[in-house]
């Protein structure tokens, strides 16, 4: 298991170096001189200057990229152009906020997913499995922002059960500030697991050894419990792992709808303020947090799944 | 005895597969006739309503009168106006046609590019297809949102570079189903035997491969209309998209948010409209899937 989480450690290297490599040529994206695009009309030479060697523009590329690598290998990604603190920490504070909203997302969506699911497969064909169908066809074609609107209006305006923005002191008010964000983010996210999990279920029922199990007498809670919920458990984490990018991408969208001071949020802001070493940032953290939850997701699914093998 | 050892099978595994075909064709294919008729119909309904619907409506999407402003819905105006007294229905219609337009264009140029990359790399092999799926690994590590709005954020925004943002991570998805269907179709005896009669690398592909490859491309293309529209509706209420007073249906919700306990129609309608493109275009996109895999 050591050995086998280490090689997929080792085939992460180049991706790692393509992410840096495409966050590097971000900032150089800008058209023109992203100094004066920085700036704008306001911009002095003299601070010009200060931004172009701030970026080490005046140097060859290659020289460019090794600098950047090896500021970032110390966790520093530059300096904040409007709060003028380094980024990482600015990030650093935020970044819990935005993991807890999409872990909670995710959460909601397994719990909401799942039962509709099996639901759905177990009464294939039926009206229930139609309307479940139906359902996460409507729900895919709903932007969160707009679903958190609407849950707004009915939650927290006129039944007064949750509250409509922030996050909250402690751990309680953080699960009751964040309940209808994490659920505008879960919904369209569990509409699509319904949907692969139906079908992984619908596999699962079909498959010979359910048969086998069935004809062996034992009973359907039996053959449900050891054969069906098991199997389908393990594609189950495969199909949430896959989840998470989404969920964080939601939660950029969804942060600013509830007014959660996130890194979505802090990315929004920054863009808008023309704060280019904390788009950099941010981006950079939430492409590593996409990888490392890939690379968790493939250790559960070999350690559930015993023909994954390790070698 | 070579010979019957070696028919027997093909002749075993003919009537397998011939049998459940029987079984299943005809409820089948009303059911999927079914899909793809409404699909159908609910699609050219959105695109009528889009490009007819403001001939029957008498006022101007952008032009401001304050005096009807925040009215509710009413016969002249029936879904009321925003605050700067513009007909809300007049926009939501007008709000479809950019919105369909930058959803089907966004989808229809990601689909070539990613098809053709994703076709090339799988027929080629080697290098060229180790290459860019190392490079898919990097761009999926991205939450595909971020990546966007940050590209917008360093290029600025305008329509232009929402086209080149969705470009960067949409034709991933093509890329990957092509790639795939493309390593499957290649070994196939069809292949080899336009190879046989001597047919050149870019004949095999373009009218051998191709068509067998194009099928779930297409199919997937009914989803990707869906996700790049909500993808501009989303940048849209960020205030990263189509700018302002263009009626763009996301940007309509985010105006609207203001004004969400008096008139909750500024944000109603604009979502509901996003909806039904979404619903129409997903059971076009499930009938097609019926309709061009029926043995799925």
């Amino acid at each position: 298991m050591g050995i086998y989480i280490l090689r997929r450690l080792v085939q992460l290297i180049p991706v790692l170096i393509g992410v840096s490599v495409l966050v590097f040529f971000m900032i150089r994206l800008i058209p023109g001189d992203p100094a004066n695009a920085m700036l704008g009309e306001r911009g002095t030479a003299e601070a010009r200057v200060q931004i172009r060697e701030a970026l080490g523009l005046d140097k060859p590329i290659y020289v460019q990229y090794g600098i950047f690598v090896a500021r970032l290998l110390k966790g520093d990604l530059g300096n904040s152009f409007v709060l003028h603190r380094p980024a990482m920490p600015l990030i650093l504070e935020r970044f819990p906020r935005t993991l807890f909203l999409s872990f909670y997302a995710i959460i909601l969506s397994v719990l909401l997913a799942f039962p509709l699911a099996l639901l759905s497969a177990l009464k294939k064909d039926t009206l229930i499995d139609q309307i479940i169908r139906g359902g996460v066809t409507l729900t895919l074609s709903m932007p969160s922002f707009w679903i958190a609107l609407l849950l707004i209006i009915t939650f927290s305006v006129k039944w007064r059960i949750f509250p409509f923005a922030g996050y909250g002191k402690n751990w309680q008010e953080h699960i009751s500030y964040l309940f209808l964000p994490a659920l505008s983010i879960a919904l369209a996210g569990s509409a699509v697991l319904v949907r692969n999990l139906r079908a992984v279920l619908l596999g699962v029922l079909q498959s010979d050894y359910v048969r086998t199990a069935h004809a062996k007498g034992l009973t359907f809670r039996t053959v449900f419990t050891w054969h069906v919920l098991r199997n389908s458990l393990i594609s189950t984490v495969t199909l949430v792992g896959l989840r998470v990018a989404y969920s964080v991408g939601g939660a950029v969208i969804i942060e600013t709808v509830f007014a959660i001071p996130g890194l979505g949020r802090f990315l929004l802001d920054s863009i808008l303020a023309r704060d280019y070493p904390v788009v950099q940032a941010i981006t950079l953290l939430l492409a590593f947090l996409v990888i490392s939850i890939n690379l968790l997701t493939d250790v559960v699914y070999a350690l559930v799944d015993p023909r994954v093998r390790y070698d | 005895m070579i010979n019957t050892e070696e028919r027997q099978p093909v002749g075993a595994a003919l009537s397998l597969k011939k049998q459940p075909t029987l079984a299943v064709s005809r409820p089948r294919w009303n059911r999927l006739n079914r899909n793809l008729t409404i699909g159908t119909g609910l699609v050219l309904l959105v695109f009528l309503i889009a490009w007819i619907g403001p001939l029957f409506l008498s006022y101007d999407p952008i032009m401001q009168d304050l005096n009807v402003a925040m009215q509710g819905p009413s016969p002249d105006h029936l879904l009321g106006t925003d605050q700067f007294g513009r007909d809300v229905l007049t926009r939501i219609l007008y709000g479809l046609r950019i919105d369909l337009q930058f959803g089907i264009f966004a989808t229809v140029y990601t689909l070539v590019f990613g098809v053709a990359i994703g076709a090339l790399a799988g027929y080629y092999g080697g290098w060229t297809d180790t290459i860019l799926m190392r490079f898919l690994d990097m761009l999926i590590a991205f939450p595909q949102l971020v990546l966007s709005i940050a590209v917008i954020a360093m290029l600025g925004q305008s329509l232009v570079n929402m086209y080149i943002a969705i470009g960067i991570v949409g034709w991933i998805t093509f890329a990957r189903l092509a790639r795939g269907e493309v390593l499957v179709a290649k070994a196939l005896d069809y292949t080899l035997a336009a190879r046989t009669i001597g047919a050149r690398d870019g004949r095999i592909i373009w009218r051998h491969l191709m068509p067998n490859v194009i099928t779930p491309a297409i199919i997937f293309a009914m989803s990707d209309v869906v996700l790049n529209i909500l993808f501009a509706a989303a940048l849209g209420f960020l205030g990263l998209g189509i700018q302002p007073p263009s009626p763009e249906l996301g940007a309509m919700i985010a105006d609207g948010r203001k004004f969400m306990l008096s008139t909750p129609n500024l944000t109603t309608f604009p979502g509901l409209a996003i909806v039904f493109i979404g619903v129409a275009f997903s059971i076009l996109g499930d009938g097609l899937a019926d309709y061009l895999r029926p043995q799925s």
